[in-house]
């Protein structure tokens, strides 16, 4: 841990003093970093990592932009990440080419953030938006973050009406974390699309990412998946093999004043993965500004429906049938249910123009039999699945 | 502070803010063709980073300024702390920069001047170079 705070003091630290200040017109350095701390009020989950212990080590995060230009069409941005969580990697977050001909097109090849939801592409830049804890029932880590691939993107516009065309295509091979559990996830062929529209202060944006072939690795899974194989029971193998395809779909509105602003975003994720499930997500949230202070809150929900493993064994007639059976009904409960409702009210104040100051508290009510985003042993009948997350944090752009 | 003081304060704050919020400010650029009209939507397009007809490349004063304040205000229509955390959006997940950026009304008038196809603000009433066109004034 202490190597990684060390990391962290570095690369603010070298900005601080100006070391990687501009280098010359043609290369920039340019960075973000935010310190984050929080506090669950139970000790019977955890929730985005966070215990009834106060603790840093979840959300701090820094990172370093470098953009080079070649000449006026060609330019290369890079972004080496360092984060806090030990469970997400640090490293190169972005590296990748661009070739924009003119005002209009922009064309990108590389490592590149899946930009589904608004903030998707930024969500570790928190000075861009206004919660500490963008709403995890959207903006969760088993999205797939970034892509390794190619885009395009058309800015036009019709009288007063200004839009945004952007087309992707890649691959994703990483590690993804979900309720504390870690799999290996490779997408063969992801794309999708998304169209952004602007009038005056209200926005309008729609996306979709497609996935056609999600492999999942759960090496935990193979044992059981040979015995029913051997057992006789090849469906109920075939249904903890996870692979196949799954869409997402996205709808967002805003609008944005001088004294105000509202935003919402309804996502619906589709998987013909057995174990995997249908999510329906959203969010609305609503902001007042009192000069440099912005108040805001947020409601938001999401509803999952889990296909649950048919359990074709016969319990009774031998303790190897009887352990296959009780070994699937343990993997029914292990796949994520995240069914929460959430309020968020906070605050940021930017007392710097690129420094934010900000507080929020998250009164989270789950689903009694539900994992509901929290990281739990599910058959834990104790806990009523409702705590209040406390975070206070700094934002830092430079 | 007598009674008296304090009123003449507050009266004297207060034509200072009624002053203040009577300035105006001048949306000025250095054109390469024949002068067009250019209206307030467009020049705000062309500040948040869209593409316009007019294929002018923005200019803006440092933050602090009180004339960015006011072309915030009455143009943009957004709070600076909105602006600042939409080019940080821009910026780092490489859609877009933001504008080129100066520190005064004296650098603007040279960066402008300078510069064809540039279009920054300025206060009313402050003297222009020839190239120079006001485009736009606000209320």
């Amino acid at each position: 841990m202490l190597r990684r705070f060390a990391s962290f003091f570095l690369i603010t630290s070298l900005f601080s003093h100006g070391v990687l200040a501009d280098t010359s017109n043609d290369l920039e350095f340019s960075g973000f970093a935010r310190v984050v701390g929080g506090y669950l009020s139970t000790d019977e989950a955890k929730y985005e990592g966070y215990d009834n212990s106060f603790s840093v080590s979840q959300k701090s995060l820094a990172a370093v932009q470098a953009d080079y230009t070649f000449n006026d069409y060609f330019s290369m941005s890079g972004q080496l990440l360092w984060h806090s969580d030990e469970s997400r990697q640090s490293g190169v977050e972005w590296l990748y080419l661009t070739y924009q001909p003119n005002a209009s097109w922009q064309f990108n090849i590389g490592r590149l953030r899946t930009p589904l939801l608004k903030f998707s592409d930024v969500i570790d830049v928190g000075f861009a938006y206004p919660w500490l804890n963008a709403p995890q029932q959207l903006y969760s880590g088993y999205l797939f973050s970034q892509y390794e691939g190619a885009n395009a993107r058309y800015l036009g516009y019709y009288n007063e009406v200004t839009f945004s065309v952007e087309l992707y295509w890649g691959n994703f091979d990483d590690e993804i974390l979900s309720n504390g559990t870690s799999s290996d996830v490779e997408v063969d062929g992801m794309f999708g699309g998304v169209i952004e529209t602007s009038y005056r202060g209200f926005q309008f944006r729609v996306a979709t990412s497609f996935a056609n072939d999600t492999a999942v690795e759960l090496d935990e899974l193979q044992p059981l998946i040979q015995g029913l194989r051997a057992a006789g029971f090849g469906d109920t193998a075939d249904t903890l093999d996870i692979n196949g395809a799954s869409s997402s779909y996205l709808l967002g509105v805003g609008y944005d004043s001088l004294n105000w602003f509202v935003t919402a975003e309804i996502i619906k994720v589709e998987s013909e993965i057995d174990v995997l499930a249908a999510i329906d997500s959203s969010y609305i949230t609503f902001g007042y500004y009192f000069d440099e202070i912005l108040l805001h809150a947020t409601i938001a929900s999401s509803r999952q429906s889990l296909n649950e493993i048919d359990n074709p064994i016969p319990i009774g007639f031998s303790p190897e049938l009887d352990a296959l059976y009780f070994a699937v009904e343990e993997v029914n409960s292990y796949f994520p249910t995240d069914d929460l409702d959430s309020l968020t009210l906070g605050a940021r104040w930017d007392f710097r123009t690129n420094l934010a100051f900000k507080t929020e508290v998250s009164f989270l009510k789950g689903k009694e039999g539900k994992t509901s985003f929290f990281e739990l042993d599910v058959n834990n009948t104790e806990f009523d699945r409702r705590a209040t997350l406390y975070q206070l944090g700094i934002e830092w752009v430079f | 502070m007598s009674k008296l003081t304090l009123v003449l304060f507050i009266i004297s704050f207060a034509f200072c803010a009624a002053a203040q919020s009577r300035e105006r400010v001048i949306v000025v650029a250095h054109l390469t063709e024949q002068p067009t009209s250019i209206s307030k939507s467009e020049i705000r397009n062309i500040f948040m980073g869209g593409v316009s007809e007019a294929k002018l490349s923005p200019v803006e004063i440092a933050s602090g300024s009180q004339i960015r304040i006011i072309f915030n205000t009455r143009v943009i229509g957004l709070p600076e702390s909105r602006i600042q955390s939409y080019w940080a959006q821009m910026k780092f997940s490489g859609r877009n920069q933001p504008p080129v950026s100066v520190s005064n009304t004296e650098e603007m008038v040279r960066y402008l001047t300078e510069n064809e196809a540039s279009i920054g603000y300025l206060p009313e009433g402050i003297a222009l170079p020839e190239p120079l066109t006001i485009l736009f004034t606000t209320n």
